[in-house]
């Protein structure tokens, strides 16, 4: 009797320490958000982040502050931002010259994204790459499904009124394949690890880091956090 | 008739249990579908679009959490049922695990940048990506198939045996 009543208040013991280990984990997690999350992501750092000749930029090059998309067009995560946020972002901030948007690219789907960012480049010699990225993102397949063809690039390139033959050639050249490098090697080095990642950068070189296709709100918030 | 399910979440214990895995499941669900961020603030973020996601995400975290601890009920409160009842219950720990480790193939593609040899689970992942809508919707079923074996099960075990119904009738 005596051996039941200790092996039942044992087991009810190990109940209460799993419960226990449970509620703990969802302290943890709750402290996580509320300390990362809730008091903000503000960098003291200086931003690594440079803007080279060959970076296409949106907006104001004057304008005060500085948005870095890393993205991907094959990403579906930065095809949602660009068809919910990207218009508001660039009506809200880049309009109004408060703030330039900086494309760089890191590719972590195919060898199909790399042809897309050459295209889009290759757009941007004739002034279009903004058009070429919102026509990709507008018309965006599966990943890695093969829907970014050559023949796709040109007949885009085509409803954009681009000369043709200079824009298969600067395709197909592969002068673009170091600038990609290159922008997937800075992106890793300012800590992106998904696609799309934002770097908003202030005057004095602070940023704020934003993961993920996070409301337009989250920029404006960023950018008051620099002193905009 | 009752569901013998609500009864054992009647009692404080196993209804804590369940909401605190629930919501752990929850938790990271809504992370990796980007529902919530915390970088660099907190921000809940839901466009109408993608509300079926949002549905399906809760609803498999709500079972998880019900047929871990429904499942742990079983084999605890039962020890000397039949061995399939036991059985049931180990099963749904297995299948909650699974289900709710399903819908994590947003790891993967992460796993990818991290490494070179990641990049078979990068393709995992994106594959998985695209068909994140039947992979859950799979969890889904299977938690609920889960769900009623385990109340089939709590049925049997709580029912009057019919030679004692029978007795008492004489």
């Amino acid at each position: 009797m005596r051996k039941r009543t200790r092996r039942k208040s044992g087991k009810g013991k190990s109940v209460y320490l799993w419960v226990g280990l449970l509620i703990v984990a969802v302290a943890i997690v709750g402290t996580y958000l509320a300390t990362n999350g809730l008091a903000g992501g503000n960098n003291p750092a200086v931003s690594p982040l440079t803007i080279s000749p060959q970076n296409p930029v949106l907006g104001s090059k004057t304008a005060q502050f500085t948005i870095f998309e890393f993205g991907d067009f094959q990403c579906p995560s930065c095809d949602y931002w660009f068809k919910t946020q990207g218009a508001i972002l660039v009506q809200n901030l880049v309009d109004t010259g408060k703030a330039k948007l900086v494309w760089r690219d890191f590719i972590i789907y195919d060898s199909d994204s790399r042809l897309a960012a050459n295209a889009a480049y290759a757009a941007g010699e004739q002034g279009k790459f903004w058009e070429f990225h919102d026509l990709l993102y507008a018309n965006q397949g599966q990943p890695n499904s093969g829907w970014i063809t050559q023949q796709l690039m040109i007949f885009y390139a085509q409803r954009l009124g681009l000369n043709l033959t200079q824009f298969t050639q600067s395709m197909n050249s592969g002068k673009y394949d170091s600038l990609i490098d290159s922008n997937f090697q800075a992106g890793q080095q300012a800590g992106v690890n998904g696609t799309p990642t934002f770097f908003v950068v202030g005057p004095n070189g602070h940023y704020v880091t934003i993961s993920g296709p996070q409301p337009e709100s989250v920029f404006e918030r960023a950018i008051n956090s620099l002193g905009g | 008739m009752q569901i013998q399910t609500f009864g054992v979440l009647r009692r404080p214990l196993p209804a804590l249990s369940t909401f605190a895995i629930s919501a752990l499941f929850g938790l990271v669900f809504l992370y990796f579908d980007e529902f919530y961020f915390v970088k660099p603030y907190f921000v809940v973020f839901i466009s109408p679009d993608r509300l079926p996601i949002l549905a399906l995400d809760i609803g498999i975290s709500v079972l998880s959490g019900l047929v871990l601890i429904v499942s742990a009920h079983e084999i605890r409160s039962f020890p000397n049922q039949k061995r399939a009842y036991r059985k049931a219950g180990f099963a749904g720990i297995v299948t909650a695990l699974l289900a709710g480790a399903c819908p994590c193939y947003y790891l993967l593609p992460l796993l990818a940048i991290a490494g070179g040899a990641g990049g078979v689970l990068g393709a995992f992942g994106i594959l998985f990506y695209d068909y994140q809508v039947p992979i859950k919707l799979g969890s889904l079923a299977l938690l609920l198939f889960t769900s009623f074996t385990l109340e089939r099960g709590l049925r049997a075990a709580c029912a009057v045996p019919n030679s004692v119904l029978s007795s008492d009738s004489v």
